[in-house]
């Protein structure tokens, strides 16, 4: 079943096209990765799906709801939750308080929604810092933070916006392995990357943009082949 | 409305608003460059005003021809305070920026209070009540050279900003202050540069004010409070926005004083003020 | 047994005994001066912790709260002298009307970022001042006096200031208690997470309009509240001291400095800066006019270039670092 609908979705800034009637889908439970070089509009598609940008025209539909132009509170509320490219935890507060922010949104009582965001403090790794507050915290532990707290909000569809920017090699592993746990737990995921082993390896399929435009669609392998995609972003053929 | 009332308040509001418009651009420059809004700018003002009253009082000059000493003054004040506290609170939390320019205006004014008394200070000059007709629109002479000298004032700015090459660097430092340092520009000399550059087109502005107006210690506050509203309306950060603000609150006042009652001048800036920033946040010039 | 034990602890304590000798205080101390000067500071800590919900814990700074601490002035004493309406109902309709203007104002400037939103209530203070300076109704440039009646809770009036002493005790221990509930609710919480980043705090499903506007009206009716009792209690109100902005920085330094975000911070701001001003005054205000107030604005710059957290922030990284030293310690001597 698409979980994710999109069909149409334009946005224009000033007089530079950002996102070109764009059409795609994702399916329930699979790992749809987003790639292109920069400026190709994929943060902008994040907003827009998400509700913090409004498209000019287009139709998002998520769950087979019409959420187009919705605020992104309300999105989050039926279980779309994103994280951010330049990673935003709650900067002063520790790891729990941070989660547990997340979880308030479907366990009101505060005992609860700790109890519920210790188990995704627990799941992603970050029980020895508990207590630690985030801005004290290394790049990867920031990072998962942020991810976990998106989890806390118990979302359908989680979408990872350059989750492994500034990671080496060894916790690129690290959170691919992770992304790969949750998706066999039953989310769907929608990745946006750069690295493109991880990509690679973890997407169902690979969705490519370039110019606000969808240039190429289909499973990693294909992609890697496909001479549109080559000239425009992987520069040669992408051995995986 | 007469039509020659109209003229009368419009020419008025245009006068005053000149001299907002400069006060404006001083607070614009620090915001625009450092990111800092200044809560004592009044208390520079008014500083700058018993500067020229004592230059004319002490030493005979009048407050037109001691413009300059009192630009100067206030330009080395401004870097004096830059170095002192400024700086310091730079990287700090808004809040805490807040409270420290505050203290520095409870303590200007109060320094004031202490040496100078509350008692009203002003300045006659042989100009000081003349005026003259333009087409049957009575225009103040101190006034209408306020007005022309801050003019002349704004696009002295405006060129040093654009073409020389403190302005330039002053423009880079405001847009990108990392890759302007990277670029060598010494970026804490420029925040002291223009922090006495806002200062002392501040202090014009008190200057001119003494040639019609009177000062005594919390004289700052509602000339300051003005110039903010001025700020924002026009859009903080934008140049023209200043000048823009500041003229067009002038009028507002102007006209506000006329039609509803001369009490509630500032209601009618503060109220369009307020409608403006609830249409079109980010001001007239100003960029979303 | 072991519940009510780990409910007295340290803390539960103090308070306990903090509240049994502030309550025998009026008992010991008669000089009305004392008890005017302890019931200028329990006012304080309420307007404080007023402001300290939205600008402390939410993170909208307000440079313009005075207006509504004027509203709640005002309305209950208008009301009491040309409808002859119980101060205690004044007080309720001026906290809905500051409520109402809570709404009206708050909703769409706290959609304006940063510098904007203090502006924005800088100029709604100011509009709230020059209209209350030149309505006849208001009093005007007179101010208003409070009309005498028998001293009575009914009238909210007392010949002695030991019931006002009372009233203020219990009105302080509410705000405060007010700030403890919230911030160990969803709602602070929520509050937090718009302060610390709005755009992550939305994305996470909390609708930061709605907690927003809902602080601000909070923070709006207790400063109503405040300014009621105020009134009752000064018997007289004037634009220049209930609608300054002068009043309204007073409050946020106060929190600020005392420890923003905090249930303590905004009352220790309150302990300091209340009988300070007071001893400052009585000391330099006489003989050299400015002095006392030339001191205030000279410390509050030096405080803020050293402890930009303000004091509760200072005490509770103090005491972190000392925590981390001593689990450290611990680790290394494996005790």
């Amino acid at each position: 079943m698409a979980l994710l609908e999109v069909e149409g979705l334009s946005k224009s800034f000033g007089g530079v096209v950002a996102v070109k009637d764009l059409r795609f889908s994702v399916q329930e439970g699979e790992i749809l990765g987003l790639i292109g070089p920069n400026g190709a509009g994929k943060t902008t598609v994040f907003n827009l799906v998400t509700g913090f940008l409004k498209p000019d025209s287009g139709r998002v539909t998520f769950v087979g709801d019409d959420i187009t132009g919705l605020k992104p509170h309300r999105i989050c509320e039926r279980g779309m939750v994103r994280t951010f490219q330049i990673c935003k935890p709650f900067a002063r507060l520790t790891v729990l308080e941070n989660t547990t922010i997340g979880a308030l949104m479907r366990h009101s009582g505060k005992k609860e929604a700790r109890k519920v965001a210790q188990k995704y403090i627990d799941f992603l790794g970050l029980s020895q810092m508990v207590d630690r507050p985030a801005k004290d915290l290394p790049i990867v532990m920031q990072r998962k933070v942020e991810f976990a707290r998106a989890l806390a909000t118990e979302p359908k569809l989680i979408l990872l916006d350059e989750i492994l920017a500034g990671l080496n090699p060894t916790e690129v592993n690290e959170v691919v392995a992770l992304i790969k746990q949750i998706s066999s737990a039953g989310l769907t995921i929608v990745i946006v990357e750069h690295i493109m082993r991880a990509i690679m390896s973890v997407s169902d399929r690979i969705l490519v943009l370039h110019h606000g435009e969808k240039i190429a669609e289909g499973k990693p392998a294909e992609i890697a082949q496909s001479p549109e995609v080559i000239d425009a972003y992987l520069g040669e053929k992408y051995v995986l | 409305m007469d039509h020659r009332v109209l003229a009368q308040t419009l020419v008025n509001g245009l006068l005053i608003g000149g001299v907002y418009a400069i006060v404006a651009l001083g607070l614009n420059l620090i915001y625009g460059v450092m990111g800092i809004i200044n809560f004592s700018h009044g208390a520079m003002l008014m500083l700058s005003m018993y500067t020229s009253y004592f230059m004319f009082s002490l030493f005979g000059l009048d407050p037109l021809v001691s413009l300059p000493l009192v630009a100067m003054f206030l330009f080395l004040l401004g870097i004096v305070i830059q170095t002192l506290l400024i700086d310091r609170i730079l990287t700090a939390p808004t809040i805490s920026r807040l409270i420290a320019t505050f203290g520095l205006l409870i303590f200007l004014e109060n320094l004031a209070l202490l040496l100078w008394s509350p008692n009203w200070r002003c300045i006659k000059t042989a100009y000081s009540v003349q005026a003259i007709n333009l087409g049957g629109v009575l225009v103040s002479v101190p006034r209408l050279l306020a007005f022309v000298i801050a003019l002349l004032l704004a696009g002295v700015l405006y060129l040093t900003i654009a073409k020389t090459d403190i302005g330039i660097a002053i423009r880079a430092t405001a847009q990108n202050k990392r890759a302007a340092a990277l670029m060598g520009i010494n970026v804490p000399r420029i925040y002291k540069i223009v922090f006495g550059i806002g200062l002392a087109s501040t202090g014009i502005a008190g200057g001119l004010l003494m040639t019609f107006y009177y000062t005594f210690p919390t004289v700052g506050l509602i000339w300051a409070l003005t110039a903010y509203i001025a700020c924002v309306l026009g859009g903080l950060g934008s140049f023209a926005g200043a000048i823009a603000g500041g003229l067009i609150i002038g009028v507002a006042e102007s006209f506000g004083a006329i039609v509803i009652s001369p009490a509630f001048k500032n209601l009618i800036s503060f109220a369009a003020f307020i409608i403006v920033l609830l249409l079109r946040p980010q001001g007239i010039f100003g960029r979303k | 047994m072991a519940r009510l034990v780990h409910f007295l602890s340290l803390p539960v304590l103090m308070g306990i005994l903090v509240a049994a000798i502030l309550l025998c205080v009026p008992l010991v101390v008669h000089s009305p001066y004392v008890l005017d000067m302890i019931l200028s500071v329990f006012l304080y800590a309420f307007l404080n912790n007023a402001w300290n919900i939205l600008g402390g814990y939410c993170g909208q700074v307000s440079v313009g709260h005075a207006a509504y601490f004027a509203i709640g002035a005002y309305t209950s004493t208008i009301l009491f002298i040309h409808y002859n309406i119980s101060p205690w109902i004044g007080m309720v309709a001026g906290a809905l009307v500051a409520g109402v203007l809570a709404v009206l104002m708050g909703y769409p400037s706290l959609k304006l970022k940063g510098p904007y939103f203090v502006f924005a209530t800088l100029g709604f203070a100011e509009i709230v001042r020059i209209i209350l300076t030149n309505w006849e109704k208001a009093g005007a440039a007179m101010g208003l006096l409070i009309p005498l009646r028998p001293s009575s809770l009914i009238h909210l009036q007392f010949s002695s200031k030991v019931p006002y002493y009372y009233l203020m005790l219990f009105i302080c221990a509410g705000g405060f208690a007010l700030t403890y509930l919230i911030e160990n609710s969803k709602w602070g919480s929520y509050f937090i997470a718009i302060r610390e980043d709005e755009d992550a705090a939305e994305a996470l499903g909390i609708n930061t309009a709605y907690y927003k506007t809902a602080a601000f009206v909070i923070s709006a009716m207790l400063m109503a509240i405040g300014g009621t009792f105020y009134a009752q209690y000064v018997l007289y109100i004037h634009p220049d001291t209930t609608s300054t902005l002068m009043m309204s920085c007073n409050l946020l330094v106060m929190a600020v400095i005392g420890g923003a975000g905090t249930v303590l911070g905004p009352t220790v701001g309150a302990l300091l800066f209340v009988p300070l001003g007071e001893y400052t005054r009585a000391l330099l205000g006489g003989r050299v006019q400015g002095l006392h107030l030339m001191i205030y604005g000279a410390a509050l710059m030096i405080v803020v270039t050293i402890a930009p957290e303000g004091v509760v922030g200072l005490l509770s990284r103090a005491k972190s670092d000392y925590r981390t030293r001593r689990k450290k310690g611990e680790q290394e001597t494996g005790t």
